[in-house]
């Protein structure tokens, strides 16, 4: 691995870098242009998203509320390149992924993206590192991965099955999956929605850690309102359109919030 | 419930028609091989059943060990229960056709030839041309196998190929084709062994009853009334026809005692003639021998005679040489006394020379003194006479005168008696003189003569010499030339009387063989076969019995696959329906009530798998299996018979395993409590492989690989199916492929490395010893021909356990150059086995069908009816027709008989058909060859059976292809669905559609190899038993499979692989990535 001594500084460096020409070429790292998602079943048209618009900055910790059913998901995944949009544009680091056939989006995803899901989805047969090993082996940049799983606090559980982990490791498992493709966006749908209060703090505690020391831009999306208090952006999704868009400029970090 | 049962589980098909399908496809499969194989047994029966009843197969058969009478017949025809009746006769007879000699069965077919006549049996079914309608017509054989020369519209030229002229027994000995026919009682080309020509009959023909000559018919077919109402292949019917059997049989003994009496006396009548035959011969032979002796005696003695003349006259010329030489050798010495002579006279006359001419001198100055004085005397005189004349004188003067007249003359006087003394003296010494002159002037002529004399001589002698050198030399050449001649002679007399008492011997040794056989003449004996002696029906019917055996494997194999397949289904299944049955349970329903449901999803896949598989595997196996059979057999097309206690004990069966496959995997599910179904079940944990334990191997495996063995063991029902079914898959390949490369590799074995030789000559059967070697001679000198050597090759027929086969004997005098011919090696070595006194080798196949092997003994009858043992000293391969080898020694101390050559077998320096062509045509010339075969014209007609075998091959591609279909199918499609949430993930994360294929697929290729690896194995069994099972009884199909076989099953299995994946490749990319946010069920 020899990539393990060039960890965090260089890939900031050159992140930062690559941004500061961009971010005075384009207005943000992030822009959806009125993105409507329709699901057409038989006669009948659901607007899952009705027109949303909405930008996200470098680096920046970004958190979607909203009812069940709003859209939050469909946000996300289109955001993640898993789904695409039926109008608008969607521009990621000056590219209009919103143009993007089924393989440029699986590069997209490939490189730029990572994703942590509601239920883990780690791969049962693997070890906790061959799970992290899965994701890295295929991109290009990838982080150390003991170092990785070191960082989400599992370096004695590498060599675990996810089923002899608990719920909450399983999701640190997962981000470290995630993080340690080095992606430019970390998208996460309710990843604490299965675990326990205090459990759910930990993974926020490190989802908004790995912003702050990656400088990563982090999508969570959360039912709990009293977690927008820890985004530098809280985006509020209704019935598929945007409620409202704030910005803190004092995000706080996650110990401080009790919910 | 019931309808709400029907519609959940209908529903759930709905949902799942993919793994229905893989049941239902399994369970035909298997069904359908089960149940098809099963079926062409009573179909194939049925059908040759069919065939012998629609053309009057005879029922019984009636032959006689000395043929039957008129009045046999009419006994016979008294008997109760027959229908039809057809007394006849067949007769085996030699035709030869583009220089290739075919042994023929001539078999007659009645006057009536109409559907009506009862007694018209073993009817024949037009194929080409029409029946014969007048003297001189035939039809001949419509041949399966092989593709005979023979036209409709050719005319076959016929012999007897034995002693008695064709003309004996039949009108013509000339037939023209006018149609090719079949008839069931021949199914094969298999028509059987003959005593002449090769042995074996090649094919049959018929011609009009009336055209046989002779009284006797060697035998009489009959059919049973009413027996066609029963399967022949069933016990009922020999039960029906056993008492027309026992009824013939008990007039049998009386018929032939009648017979017996007959013959013999007649037989013994020509045994006499042909000894009166063979005693004139002996005569003839000795004469001439002596005859020959005589002249060679009168030639040697004039031999002798001149030899003793030549060496007398040799003698002769030498005394006289002697003699002369002696004559020149006493003329030299004379020649030299001579010299000698001459030369001491020559010498002493020179010494006497000067002392004569001395004297003479002297004496001539005396005489001339003398001379002188006397004239002075006479003067004196004178003047003494004067004076006294004158008369002055005075007495005394006077008388002083007158004396001294007086003493002048008497000096006077004196001298002139001196004179004439000294004259003579003079005279005398001159001519002593003269003489010793002349003397040797004469001494020296001597010698002159004396010396050319000599020379004329010595000349003499050297000519004399020249001619007699000249003379003996002309004489001895001649000597040497009548010696040479003498001795040519006496060796052209001894192999005259070699080859003439061989031939004398052999004729002695057969005359004596059909006395002692005339004396040792059994009864006639009467013989009623019914069908279980008929050749074509006992082996049509062993050939579908032995379809058994491969009903047994094939179905056991498709059976365990079924199994498995619905067991790893149905568990997935139920693992999906986990909340339901939790909820069910909670509902309170039954155990019986929950399983139902999946009990009633494979019960549905069961029962249209079995209907598909009965409804196509009772038609197409049976189909395939009796078509592929009838590239040997002339059975017209199939004829199926219900057999529907076979379609449901297959469907039972099927069903019964899918069923307990079904309980096998809800039964765990069912024990677990509601609470426990209902929560989401724990995904199966990962674990540790064994792999892992090896660590140095471990970790030098890529991630892919280590996830791929992961994977590849976390399923073990999966792997085994998975295993089994594409092992299956391959095995069926390699057995398809294999049938074909063992099929054909036969060909270049039998005719490349067993029998070497290209061409063998059949010599005719009364060819002289002496013939026999100019041809030998002959062939051995033609530069087309690179070797040849003579065999002794006869058909005999062996014993053994029970056992029956007709074989070829071979033996070789020079069993040394034999290996250059024929390979005696056993199969799989190289090592020739030698041709010893102490036993025969065998083929093996024949030691096979008469279950011996090395050591044991098998009894020969060489066509004289008596058996003699013999013991096996070894086994070689060998793969068409029966052979026995044995060295000539133990040939003569077994039929007491020497062997003779009637085979020569020949390489060629250079092979073509077109050099084939011109030697066969220069061979068929040769008066004692009688047939030229040529072994690339078997090769070739061999090759196009094996070319029709391909439809047997595509039939086991296609069941390979639905089995790897069927298995690899299901068990992506288990896969995929219980992975749904894991492929989702992974293309989350990035992979691409070919990554994720492969990531999926890496382990089904595994496996796929795997399963492909263990099936190479398993096909090698499966082509053994299906060789064993479709083997001919006199053909030995080869085990080999090649290499390529091994590489072309596996590269299909690989791609049927492949197609699956391709097929399933759309369902994958189809699977939305949305799936990885749902909640765990
Ligand atoms: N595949 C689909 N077909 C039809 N409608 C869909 C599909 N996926 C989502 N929808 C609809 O789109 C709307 C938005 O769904 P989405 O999953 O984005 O909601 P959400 O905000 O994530 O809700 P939750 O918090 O419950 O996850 C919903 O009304 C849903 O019914
Ligand atoms: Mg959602």
């Amino acid at each position: 691995m020899k990539k393990s001594q060039e960890f965090i500084p260089q890939v900031k460096k050159s992140e930062y870098n690559i941004s500061d020409e961009r971010a005075e070429l384009m207005s943000a790292y992030i822009e959806f242009e009125n993105v409507k998602k329709i699901y057409s079943m038989g006669e009948v048209k659901i607007a899952a998203l009705a027109g949303v618009s909405f930008t996200i900055e470098k680096g920046e910790f970004v958190v979607i509320a909203g009812a069940s059913g709003a859209g939050k998901s469909t946000i996300l995944n289109i955001l993640g390149g898993m789904d695409t949009c039926s109008e608008g544009n969607i521009y990621v680091d000056g590219t209009k992924i919103s143009d993007f056939n089924a393989k440029e989006l699986t590069t997209y995803r490939r490189y730029d993206i990572g994703f942590v899901f509601q239920f883990y989805n780690l791969v049962q047969n693997l070890t906790v590192k061959e799970n992290v090993e899965l994701a890295t082996q295929i991109c290009k940049n990838p982080l150390n991965i003991d170092e990785t799983i070191e960082a989400v606090g599992l370096k004695e559980r590498a060599g675990n099955f996810p089923a002899q982990l608990s719920g909450g490791e399983q999701q640190r498992v997962a981000i470290a999956r995630a993080l340690a493709k080095n992606p430019k966006l970390l998208l996460c749908d309710e990843p604490t929605g299965a675990l326990d209060y205090a459990t759910g703090k930990q993974i926020l505690k490190l989802l908004q850690d790995t912003c702050k020391n990656h400088g990563v831009s982090v999508v969570v999306i959360t039912h709990n309102l009293a977690l927008t208090a820890m985004g530098d952006k809280v985006i509020k999704v209704r019935n598929g359109l945007i409620e409202s868009i704030e910005i803190n400029e004092h995000p706080l970090p996650v110990e401080r919030i009790e919910y | 419930m019931g309808s709400a049962l029907w519609k959940d589980t209908l529903r759930e098909i709905k949902k799942t028609p993919g793994r229905f399908f893989s049941i239902m496809m399994i369970v035909a499969i298997g069904v359908a091989f089960f149940a098809g194989v099963k079926a062409s047994i009573p179909d194939m029966k049925h059908t040759a059943d069919q065939y012998f009843d629609d053309y009057h197969l005879m029922d019984l058969r009636v032959v006689s060990t000395f043929g039957l009478t008129k009045d046999d017949v009419s006994e016979i025809q008294k008997i109760d229960g027959i229908e039809g009746i057809f007394a006849t006769h067949t007769i085996d007879v030699l035709t030869l056709v583009n220089s290739e000699q075919y042994v023929v069965k001539i078999h007659a077919l009645p006057q009536n030839t109409d559907e009506q006549n009862m007694n018209y049996l073993n009817r024949v079914e037009l194929v080409e041309g029409r029946l014969p309608q007048k003297s001189g017509e035939c039809v001949i054989q419509e041949t399966q196998m092989f593709e005979l020369p023979i036209q409709v519209g050719d005319q076959l030229d016929l012999e007897s190929g034995k002693q008695e002229a064709l003309s004996e027994s039949l009108e013509k000995n000339s037939y023209t084709v006018v149609g090719k026919v079949k008839t069931p009682y021949y199914l094969s080309s298999e028509i059987g062994s003959s005593e002449i020509g090769n042995g074996k009959i090649d094919f049959f023909m018929m011609i009009p009853q009336n055209e046989f000559k002779a009284e006797i018919f060697t035998e009489i077919n009959l059919t049973v009334s009413e027996a066609r109402a029963f399967n022949s292949y069933d016990d009922a019917y020999f039960e029906h026809v056993d008492h027309v059997k026992r009824a013939i049989e008990n007039i049998a003994q009386d018929r032939s005692e009648i017979r017996f009496e007959e013959i013999k006396s007649e037989a013994q009548k020509q045994l006499d003639e042909r000894k009166q035959e063979y005693d004139d011969g002996k005569q003839t032979f000795e004469k001439e021998m002596k005859t020959q002796e005589n002249k060679l005696d009168t030639a040697k003695t004039e031999m002798i005679l001149g030899r003793a003349s030549l060496s007398a006259n040799k003698d002769r010329y030498a005394d006289q040489f002697a003699s002369y030489r002696i004559q020149i050798e006493e003329g030299k010495q004379q020649l030299e006394t001579l010299k000698a002579t001459y030369e001491r006279s020559e010498k002493t006359y020179e010494e006497t020379k000067p002392q004569l001419m001395q004297q003479l001198d002297q004496l001539e100055t005396q005489i001339a003194d003398i001379t002188k004085q006397l004239a002075e005397n006479e003067e004196a005189i004178k003047d003494c006479e004067q004076q006294l004349k004158n008369p002055e004188l005075t007495e005394l003067e006077r008388r002083l005168l007158e004396e001294k007249l007086s003493s002048l003359r008497q000096s006077k006087q004196i001298a002139e008696t001196a004179l004439p003394y000294l004259e003579p003296a003079k005279q005398a010494l001159e001519v002593q003189l003269k003489q010793g002159e002349a003397g040797l002037k004469q001494t020296a002529k001597m010698i002159e003569t004396q010396e050319q004399q000599l020379a004329i001589k010595e000349q003499e002698l050297k000519d004399g010499e020249a001619k007699a050198q000249a003379e003996f030399k002309l004489g001895e050449e001649k000597l040497k030339n009548a010696e040479t001649a003498y001795n040519e002679g006496k060796i052209v007399l001894e192999k005259a009387r070699v080859s003439g008492q061989a031939d004398l011997d052999k004729g002695k040794e057969q005359l004596d063989k059909a006395q002692k056989d005339l004396e040792e003449m059994a009864e006639p004996q009467w013989y009623v076969l019914d069908r279980h002696a008929h050749y074509s029906y006992m082996d049509y019917g062993s050939v579908a019995d032995r379809m058994e055996g491969i009903a047994k494997v094939f179905p056991l194999f498709f059976f365990l696959v079924a199994a498995l397949v619905c067991l790893t289904t149905m568990t997935r299944i139920v693992d999906e329906q986990r909340s339901n049955i939790g909820t069910m349970k909670a509902l309170g329903y039954g155990k019986n009530a929950i399983a139902s449901k999946f009990i009633l999803y494979a019960l549905i896949a069961s029962v249209f798998g079995s209907l598909l598989g009965c409804c196509l595997g009772m038609t197409i196996f049976p189909t395939v299996i009796f078509n592929a059979w009838n590239l040997m057999y002339t059975l017209p097309s199939i004829s199926f018979v219900s057999q529907s206690g076979l379609a449901i004990s297959a469907s039972l069966i099927v069903t019964m395993i899918t069923v307990s496959a079904t309980v096998a995997a809800v039964y765990k599910e069912l024990t677990e409590t509601p609470a426990l179904l209902m929560r989401p079940k724990a995904p199966k944990a990962g674990k540790k492989i064994i792999m892992e334990r090896i660590t140095f191997l471990w970790k030098r495996m890529s991630f892919i690989q280590k996830v791929t063995a992961r994977n590849l063991f976390r399923y073990k029902k999966r792997f085994l199916m998975t295993v089994i079914g594409i092992s299956g898959c391959t095995a069926l390949l390699v057995a398809g492929f294999g049938i074909q490369d063992s099929i054909s590799s036969i060909v270049n074995k039998q005719y490349g490395e067993i029998l070497k030789y290209d061409v063998s000559l059949q010599l005719k059967e009364d060819v002289k010893d002496s013939e026999q070697k100019e041809l030998l001679k002959q062939l051995q000198a033609d530069s087309r021909i690179s070797a040849v050597t003579g065999i002794t090759s006869e058909s005999a027929v062996v014993y053994a356990n029970d056992e029956e086969q007709t074989v070829t004997i071979v033996t070789a005098d020079d069993t040394e150059t034999l290996p250059q011919f024929i390979s005696l090696h056993p199969r799989g070595s190289d090592e020739e086995l030698p041709l010893g006194s102490d036993g025969v080798l065998i083929s093996e196949k024949l030691s096979m069908n008469c279950k011996v092997k090395s050591g044991d003994t098998l009894e020969i009858d060489a066509g004289d009816g008596i058996k003699r043992k013999v013991t096996i000293s070894g086994i070689v391969e060998n793969y068409v027709g029966h052979y026995l080898y044995m060295a000539p020694s133990l040939y003569k101390e077994v039929f007491h008989i020497r062997p003779y050559d009637n085979t020569f077998v020949i390489k060629l320096s250079q092979l073509g058909s077109n050099e084939e062509q011109a030697l066969g045509n220069d061979l068929m010339k040769q008066k004692s060859v009688s047939s030229v075969s040529f072994y690339s014209g078997i090769a070739a007609s061999f090759s196009d059976t094996i070319a029709s075998l391909s439809f047997v091959v595509v039939v086991l591609v296609i069941a390979a292809g639905l089995l790897a279909f069927i298995v690899l199918y299901n068990l992506t499609n288990v896969n995929i669905s219980e992975r749904l949430r894991e492929i989702a993930t992974i293309k989350v994360l990035g992979f691409y559609d070919l990554e994720v294929a492969q990531y999926v697929y890496r382990e089904n290729i595994l496996l796929t190899m795997i399963g492909s690896l263990c099936g190479l194995g398993l096909g090698i069994g499966l082509h053994r038993l299906i060789m064993n099972l479709a083997e001919m009884e006199n053909v030995m199909f080869g085990r080999t499979i090649e290499p390529l076989s091994f590489l072309i099953s596996f590269g299909i299995t690989m791609l049927f692989g492949m197609i699956v994946n391709i097929v399933m490749y759309r369902k994958l990319k189809k699977i939305p990535m949305v799936e990885s946010l749902k909640s765990v069920e």
